[in-house]
């Protein structure tokens, strides 16, 4: 074999080597070298109240690190945004207007100020262009969503699409169009529910909405959950807190609905006496919603939907059963599930201190961790 | 009223007379209302009477001010509430101080001791230096003070807390609901809260006022964890106009007199301000921190008293009405339009029944919120609170058996407040004190139980109190202090407790397991003034503490862990006829425990100080005060620098002078006081998000009739 062609032969084979080396490498996290489901690399709680700010946790060990965001004035949230590292949390018009966005990796947060009294509901990132970071914030008492545009640190620019419900919550972009989850209350006073929640898709050019109503779904904090051409929205329900004991005169709901067809594919309602549906995907591909099991004891609970069809995976009780290492029965909010199928979730005990569960898959607990102060949501990376 | 300032006159003093002052065993502070009797046989001749003073017969007379002058001989100084006492009056004496014990089981020796690591209020025309634990109204007047709340700000180890116009006070590492605040005995704290707002109590209504740091379980009853706030009204004719940066103005007028064999008094107030100042506000999120003006900041007050003192009952009425904005923290607008009106009733009145004291007591508060732009969220509550105490005491006859105090009372406290939201709640209590005194040695011994129905729960609280203290020496004096006390949930503590609100969830509590205290004090007086050093060691220890902690669905207190204090407070003070000066310092580790967590007590500073200097000269007086906060905490968590307000320290300067004597009417002294508060312009929160207004000025001045004596 002459040296030609066995430097031919050794280039053939070199060439091809680097060629699938970089198509695997490419693949990421999905190619097939690494296909098998994967732990977190970390957990963000939101510490809602006493010093409101991002805990930060890895998958093991009991070290956490923190991000503050201020004062108990200045920050109200309830619900935290993880996207790309980047997390973005809103104070409403009782703590400043204010919008939050943490970046995890430097650990830095940078607040922009909403217009005043505009009521922030809920922040996510969209698509931005030319290097800028763009998010969009319901604005519940203005009826609109602000699109802040950030570049570095630099003053940010804020323009708004009106006319976006009557109390937007939450909002995505699909398509061609940024769509608003409105809950249909009465933000700006009691908010008192006026009907049931809607969809509002506004497209990026001209004026024109198109609204779909997800019928029999009342609350006023609707949100949502994407995943490519559906939609998982949710409310809570309706309840009468005027006297006590306290009533529910519509239990939460979810739906699953068809973006691209602009259809409702299915829906189903929290079982009788419930309230409240905070939803979240798991990276294990189930829906988990958070509630409270009646309005007496406000008891924590999970439950755990098929994604297709929004069925209980539990068969007797549509509790998810999380027990501690002693076998009781733990209450838990904020739920979600790793790729794992573990799920996390967090709990406030005396003096507010938060801690973070982790179950396996059975529903035994596997961790408990300290997780900083008055911990209100939590977000896997 | 300037036509009572013209109704004077003065009777010369005789000549081989003596001066004496009466004050109050526990404060120290002058007594107004005093009945002096000349024994018969020792009467030389009649009593020298000022004018305004009334004869109540050929051997008795009352006394228009703390101190007076009479011929020697042998006197009884009685006055309503406290035991009467025999003095001799020698000729030739230096002024002679009388001090009346308090009828209350709860006086005792060692209260003086506790109050005495407090101000020495040297008051030129007393002339006898005080060495107890008042400042005057007067003073404060003189030192720039126009309204109570200022006057508290100027007492040492106070700490004031102001958000939105009202005043919470906090003493030794205290929350502001663990102290307690009387106006001449009666509480001031709204059942409803716990917390005592005393911006709305008239200056011109007080005397003196008394701080009393640590528990009294037996004196102030529950809730008087942290230290006590005594208030006194005044019986005085005065005048005073001020005027001030961001639209302060006020108004207040006293009138005493004579009527039915009483001293009647009255005063009224009116107080406004805009305190539309502009601050740096970096809550903001535009980039820098950018100046804004408050808004919304306004208040408005009115207030009166009505009192009466006569030689065996006494009478005090207060009745005030307040409007404010509720103005919210830095850069939340929602507030922009909200307003709250408050208004406070109360009435205490107390007889002498031979060996028997009878107080009976009526407070009303109604606070009502306003949000014109979601009127639906309007709140309203009325709270409705009346007391009832009988008290007596048995003297020891022999040594070594103890003088025995006790006191029984019975109170209800009732809230209507929007929402159909109602709550009762009944309160008993009884206790006994003994008093031993021996030598060198004072000791007391109490008991309290306080018996409480909230119609849900009845709950028995005792509570014990023990202090001993010895004398070394003329100059030096010991003591040791142990008491417990209780603090039972107020009724908004109860209502937030549950999410079911009209269901009581179980809220216990919170006890002060241990109060103890040592402290030394060491005076002395020479040819140059009045010299003196305190200093307290403390620990307390209270569990079951209430703590508003955000719960699970909503804002609601718990009874949470361990709280406890260590710390220790010092302080030293020179006294004399051209002024005083004094400095006083704090370090208290507050810290509560829960489980894991570790978490300061909010708004306690580990280290705090202040100096006050006054000077006074040929009718002029200059008064520096420094004041100064280390870092404290503004949240309920974990120590973290994040979450605390930066020390600051603030001075305030103010000079005060009286009008020429030919410009003065007789009896009438004019004093003009231009006052600078924060003289440096500090940026500073009380409260977190709250700003403060940096430099403001103001400048009064007060006509003031001084009755002869």
């Amino acid at each position: 074999m002459s040296q030609q062609v066995r430097f031919a032969r050794v280039f053939t084979f070199a060439a091809c080597a680097s060629l699938v080396t970089v198509l695997l490498s490419a693949c990421g996290d999905d190619s097939v070298l690494n296909s098998s489901p994967q732990p977190p690399k970390g957990i963000v709680v939101l510490d809602g109240f006493v010093q409101p700010g991002l805990t930060l946790l890895a998958d093991t060990g009991t070290a956490t690190s923190r991000i503050p965001f201020g004062p108990g004035t200045e920050f109200d949230g309830s619900s935290i945004s993880l996207e790309r590292d980047t997390v973005l949390a809103v104070s409403s018009r009782g703590a400043g207007d204010l919008l939050y966005i943490a970046d995890l990796r430097t650990g830095s947060m940078r607040r922009l100020q909403m217009p005043a009294v505009s009521n922030p509901s809920r922040a996510r990132l969209l698509r931005g262009t030319a290097g800028q970071t763009l998010i969009g914030v319901a604005l519940r008492d203005s009826s609109a969503i602000a699109l802040v545009s950030v570049s570095g640190t630099g003053a940010p620019s804020i323009t708004r699409l009106a006319n976006a419900g009557v109390c937007p919550t939450d909002l995505f972009q699909y398509g061609n169009a940024t769509w608003v989850v409105d809950a249909n209350a009465d933000c700006r006073s009691t908010y008192a529910v006026r009907g049931d929640v809607r969809l509002i898709r506004i497209p990026f050019s001209g004026a024109a909405r198109d609204t779909l109503t997800i019928p029999g779904m009342r609350g006023s904090g609707a949100g949502v959950s994407v995943v490519g051409d559906v939609a998982y929205v949710s409310a809570g329900g309706d309840a009468d807190f005027s006297g006590f004991p306290y009533r529910v005169t519509a239990t939460g709901r979810i739906a699953k609905v068809d973006l691209r067809n602009r259809v409702v594919l299915s829906a189903r309602g929290m079982p009788t006496a419930s309230y409240g549906a905070s939803t979240a995907i798991g990276a294990d591909g189930f829906v988990y919603v958070s509630l409270y099991e009646n309005l007496t004891t406000f008891t924590n609970r999970v439950m755990k939907l098929r994604a297709d069809d929004l069925t209980d995976v539990n068969g007797a009780t549509p509790w998810l059963s999380l027990t501690d290492t002693n076998g009781q029965q733990v209450p838990c909010g904020s739920a979600t599930a790793d790729a794992l199928g573990r799920v996390h979730c967090i709990i406030n005990g005396a003096a507010s201190a938060t801690s973070l569960l982790v179950f396996d898959p059975s529903g035994r607990e596997v961790r408990r961790a300290a997780a900083g102060q008055g911990g209100v949501d939590l977000a896997l990376r | 009223m300037i036509t009572l300032f013209a109704i004077v006159s003065m009777a010369m003093p005789p000549v081989d007379s003596v001066t004496f002052c009466v004050v109050d065993a526990i404060t120290r502070a002058p007594l107004l209302g005093v009945h002096v009797v000349r024994l018969a046989a020792s009467r030389p001749e009649a009593p020298s009477l000022a004018p305004s003073e009334t004869p109540l017969s050929t051997r008795s007379r009352r006394l228009d001010s703390a101190c007076a002058r009479d011929v020697p001989g042998e006197i009884v100084v009685r006055r309503v509430g406290y035991r009467a006492t025999q003095v001799v009056l020698e000729a030739g004496s230096a002024p002679l101080r009388i001090v009346l014990q308090p009828l209350s089981a709860a006086a005792n020796a060692t209260n003086a001791q506790r109050l005495a690591t407090q101000r020495v209020e040297a008051n030129a025309s007393i002339r006898v230096p005080r060495t107890g634990a008042t400042m005057s109204a007067d003073a404060a007047r003189e030192g720039g003070a126009a309204t109570t709340t200022q006057l508290l700000e100027r007492l040492p180890f106070v700490q004031l807390r102001s958000a939105r116009g009202e005043t919470g006070i906090s003493l030794r590492g205290a929350r502001r609901e663990q102290m307690v605040v009387t106006l001449d005995g009666l509480a001031l704290n709204d059942p409803a809260t716990g917390v005592a707002d005393v911006s709305d109590v008239p200056l011109a209504a007080l005397g003196d006022v008394a701080v009393s740091l640590g528990a009294d379980p037996l004196g102030a009853g529950p809730g008087a964890t942290g230290g006590v706030v005594a208030l006194t009204s005044a019986t005085r004719t005065l005048l005073s106009l001020r005027t001030g940066s961001f639209g302060q103005r006020s108004a207040e007028a006293a009138w005493a007199w004579p009527m039915a064999r009483a001293r009647w008094h009255a005063s009224a107030t009116h107080r406004q301000a805009l305190n539309d100042f502009s601050f740096e506000n970096a809550a903001g999120a535009s980039g820098a921190p950018v100046v804004e003006r408050r808004v919304n900041n306004d208040q408005r007050q009115t207030s009166a008293t009505l009192g009466a003192i006569g030689s065996r009952w006494q009478v005090v009425a207060l009745g005030s009405q307040q409007e404010r904005g509720m103005v919210g923290p830095a850069n939340v607008r929602t507030y922009d339009a909200d307003r709250s009106r408050a208004a406070r009733a109360l009435v205490r009145a107390e007889v002498d029944m031979r060996d028997l004291q009878l107080h009976v007591g009526v407070r009303h508060f109604t606070l009502a919120y306003l949000d014109p732009t979601r009127p639906m969220f309007d709140s309203r509550a009325r709270v409705w609170s009346s007391d009832a105490e009988v008290n007596g005491r048995r003297t020891r006859q022999r040594a070594m058996v103890p003088s025995v105090g006790w006191r029984a009372g019975a109170g209800q406290d009732d809230l209507v407040a929007s929402g159909d939201v109602t709550q009762r709640r009944l309160r008993g209590f009884a206790m006994s004190q003994g008093t031993w005194h021996s030598g060198e040695h004072r000791a007391d011994l109490g008991v309290r139980v306080d018996v409480i129905d909230d119609r849900e729960t009845t709950s028995v609280r005792p509570s014990l109190s023990l202090a001993i203290e010895r004398q070394l020496g003329p100059d030096w004096q010991l003591s040791a202090r142990a008491a417990q006390a209780v603090r039972m949930p107020t009724l908004y503590d109860l209502y937030f407790a549950s999410p079911q609100r009209l269901s009581v969830r179980t809220l216990r509590p919170e006890r002060v397991s241990a109060d103890l205290e040592v402290a030394s004090r060491w005076s002395r007086r020479s040819r140059y003034g009045a010299w003196s050093l305190d200093g307290a060691l403390v620990l307390r220890t209270t569990r079951d503490a209430i703590i508003w902690f955000p719960g699970n669905f909503g804002w609601s207190p718990s009874n949470v862990g361990i709280e406890r204090l260590r710390g220790g407070e010092a302080r030293a003070q020179f006294a004399s006829s051209w002024g005083d000066v004094s400095a006083w310092s704090t370090y208290y580790d507050a810290i509560l425990t829960s489980g894991a967590l570790t978490i300061p007590t909010p708004y306690v500073a580990r280290a705090a100080g202040g100096m006050q200097a006054q000077v006074r000269a040929r009718g002029a007086s200059t008064t520096a005060i420094l004041r100064s906060t280390g870092r404290r905490p503004f949240s309920a968590g974990p120590r973290d620098r994040a979450y605390e307000l930066p020390a600051v320290t603030l001075l305030d300067l103010a000079v005060s002078h009286g009008l020429p004597r030919s410009l003065s009417p007789s009896r009438i002294t004019a004093l003009t006081t231009w006052s600078l508060e924060n003289a440096t312009g500090v940026a500073w929160q009380s409260v977190r998000g709250f700003p403060s207004a940096g430099r403001t000025w103001s400048m009064s001045i007060t006509l003031r009739h001084t009755p002869p004596s």
